[in-house]
């Protein structure tokens, strides 16, 4: 087709066309793979400590061998709470709670031990004799056959009844009682009452009696009287399982009642401290990871260059000379802050902090001169480094800063409780000794007043409670802050922003 | 060594070559990167001329297509001409350069205009690659555009459309108003240096 012979031509033409880049564009490329190589390696880092981290917390917490120990110290603290109660009464209401409920407890072992050997062996009336003797629920229900001598329906049904309404008008009492002494006497009925604890107890004892009555039914009705005794023994324990998780459920109440008492008691701040440690960057975009790209990373050095060459840089240009690459370095973050609560699962945090970030950059030689040539004008300065490798500089930036936070609790589980820690802060930049480099004499100096001294950061963090039962709980987890400020409006820093990550620790400080 | 027995021999060399660089590319090995950069550098920076208006333009796309070769070279399919892909990564990446670029997104208006009657005009072109380049760089920018992805990398119009987000018809008008005034250029700068030739001699 005639048409297509200028298109092929173009094509041909075009395909022979090829044209020598400038060493430029290798220099900048082989820097942003270098960087982005870093880069990559260093966000791996910093999500499998993440990892590693977080699966720690979680194997250590979720221990099931930590389980019993749990228990006992729940038993033991709920225990210990009500025993320090000053009224005779109440003390010894708890102490027949708590018996009762360990009891009960040491009960359900046994039976399973003599249900897991009835599985394999023959019963023999002895061991039939042992559980009654070991049990406590059977030794009720055994003094209670043995003491009447008679085996009718309405006897076992009444004992096994007024066990269990027994146990239930016990944890009304105490639930009732942990509140009348907690709360102020206003609050009782209005905010947590004892309504929500009388049908709590009263579900809790018809799903108990749902699953017994049937099988003191039929003990009593088909069976005989000493096997009957055995099944209304094991349909007790039912029962009995149902108060212990009836004592537990009443036990979470009483603890939300209790924060929720400390809330309304202690509406004051309360004091902290804070400490962070971990990686600092001065990069331009989010920790150097995310934002703009390299082309973006160099745009100080391209408008010193543009400046510098009277625009653009091409071949024949005057020589210009690159900076180091700056690198991520370390960062420290210490302070106090004052915490209010202000719900049962947030808090605002005010605070003071002070923060040294660091960064690094390769240097040559230091030079102790009254100043240097930057193309045709002197600069002053007391002393400045030359173009090269052969040191390492670390470049520091100091702050103090007024961080105002909040933290959320992100989960319901008392054990390992997270919160989600997230603010923004001021920051004041209050010293410095970091370069600056000046493209045409390849000259390191410093100049403070190309920084910006005043920062806007915002904070991100996890934080995992590691003894939450304490008063002041530790808290760790990783944290992230990342600046909006510039860091600077010119120089090598232009458009570069403060980042920093690492691992905070907290602690409250003072009384609960 | 001897010599290849046959240019299909060397196409498979050539390919086994460029797939050993590939493998050692996404293995990030920094001296595969540089050697892939050496060898299609010079040609893609051609490519990347075209598209735009300076030579500074040019190899900064240069370098953001690099950068993506790097990025993405593990997902080149071996069976494929390596060359090819990464022209087709300088193309987008050029397409990409020109939208996002101000001064030029202010220039690449591809108005619908009526179709402009195709040329019969065949000349020969007899201005050699770099003189062709620069009188296709004079076109506007989107007459430009629509010419190199049309003429030089073979698009279809309904793919330039696509890919430009106009019509095939706004494709094809633009096209042929591009390919009448470059026509109208190459005859003129064609005559112009033939003046010069004989004013010389």
């Amino acid at each position: 087709m005639q048409e297509n012979n200028f298109e092929k031509q173009v094509q041909q033409k075009m395909d022979e066309l090829s044209m020598s880049p400038s060493t430029e564009v290798w220099q900048k490329l082989s820097v942003s793979i270098a960087k982005d190589k870093k880069d990559r390696r260093f966000f791996a880092i910093i999500i499998l400590l993440f990892l590693l981290f977080s699966t720690t917390l979680y194997f250590i917490f979720n221990n099931p061998s930590n389980s019993e120990a749990q228990n006992a110290s729940l038993k033991e603290n709920i225990s210990g709470k009500t025993k320090s109660s000053s009224n005779p009464a109440i003390k010894n209401k708890a102490n027949e709670i708590v018996d009762d409920t360990i009891n009960t407890e040491n009960s359900a072992k046994n039976l399973s031990a003599i249900e897991a050997q009835h599985q394999s062996v023959p019963v023999t009336q002895s061991e039939k004799a042992d559980v009654a003797t070991n049990s406590i629920v059977a030794e009720n229900v055994s003094s209670f056959s043995t003491g009447n001598n008679q085996s009718d329906e309405t006897n076992i049904k009444t004992a096994a009844a007024d066990k269990v309404e027994n146990a239930v008008y016990k944890t009304k009492q105490r639930v009732v009682v942990t509140v009348s002494e907690n709360t102020p006497g206003d609050l009782v009925d209005e905010n947590f009452g004892t309504i929500d604890s009388g049908k709590l107890n009263e579900t809790a004892y018809r799903n108990a009696k749902k699953v017994a009555d049937p099988l003191i039914d039929f003990a009593t009705n088909y069976l005989p009287h000493d096997i009957a005794g055995m099944v209304t023994t094991i349909s007790m324990q039912q029962l009995s399982d149902s108060f212990v998780q009836l004592v537990t459920t009443a036990n979470k109440k009483e603890l939300v009642i209790k924060e929720k008492i400390a809330l309304i008691k202690g509406k004051g701040w309360k004091l902290g401290l804070n400490f962070s440690f971990g990686a600092s960057t001065t990069q331009a975009g989010l920790l150097g990871i995310i934002g703009p790209g390299s082309g973006d990373g160099s745009k100080a050095l391209r408008d010193q260059l543009q400046n510098s060459t009277g625009g653009g840089v091409t071949p024949g240009s005057p020589v210009v000379y690159y900076p180091s690459r700056v690198k991520t370095g370390a960062g420290i973050l210490v302070g106090a802050f004052v915490q209010k609560s202000i719900s049962t699962r947030s808090a605002i945090a005010l605070g003071l902090n002070f923060k040294m970030l660091t960064s690094s950059m390769q240097t040559g030689a230091r030079v102790d001169s009254a100043g240097f040539y930057t193309g045709n004008n002197f600069a002053s300065a007391n002393f400045y480094y030359r173009n090269g490798s052969q040191q390492n500089f670390n470049n520091h930036f100091y702050f103090i800063e007024l961080p105002v936070s909040i933290k959320l609790q992100l989960n319901k589980q008392k054990k390992v409780p997270v919160y989600l820690n997230t603010g923004i802060n001021l920051a004041r930049l209050i010293n410095s000794n970091a370069l600056q480099f000046d493209v045409t004499s390849g000259t390191y100096y410093r100049d403070n007043a190309l920084l910006n001294k005043t920062q806007l950061n915002v904070a991100l963090g996890v934080l995992f409670s590691l003894n939450a039962k304490s008063k002041n709980p530790l808290l760790i987890g990783p944290d992230m802050q990342y600046s909006f400020s510039k860091m600077a409006n010119a120089g090598l820093y232009k458009s570069r922003h403060y980042s920093f990550i690492g691992l905070t620790l907290q602690k409250s400080i003072g009384k609960k | 060594m001897q010599p290849f027995p046959s240019s299909g021999c060397q196409i498979t060399i050539a390919l086994i070559m460029d797939n050993s660089l590939v493998k050692d590319c996404i293995k990030k090995k920094p001296a595969a990167q540089q050697q892939l950069y050496e060898q299609f550098a010079p040609a893609m920076l051609g490519v990347c001329y075209r598209y735009t208006k300076s030579v500074h333009d040019a190899e900064d796309v240069l370098q953001e297509g690099f950068i993506k070769v790097y990025q993405y070279i593990g997902n080149f399919k071996a069976t494929g001409e390596l060359g090819a892909w990464i022209r087709r990564i300088m193309v987008t990446t050029a397409l990409n350069y020109l939208k996002k670029n101000k001064r030029y997104r202010e220039e690449l208006v591809y108005a619908e205009m009526p179709l402009h009657p195709v040329s019969d005009n065949n000349p020969m072109v007899q201005l050699d690659a770099k003189e062709l380049a620069e009188l296709i760089r004079q076109l506007p920018t989107g007459f430009q555009t629509i010419f190199n992805l049309y003429a030089v990398e073979g698009y279809t119009h309904s793919e330039i459309g696509a890919m430009l987000g106009i019509s095939e018809g706004t494709s094809k008008s633009q096209y042929a108003r591009a390919r009448y005034l470059l026509i109208e250029w190459i005859e003129k700068y064609s005559s112009l240096s033939k003046q010069e030739q004989y004013a010389g001699k």
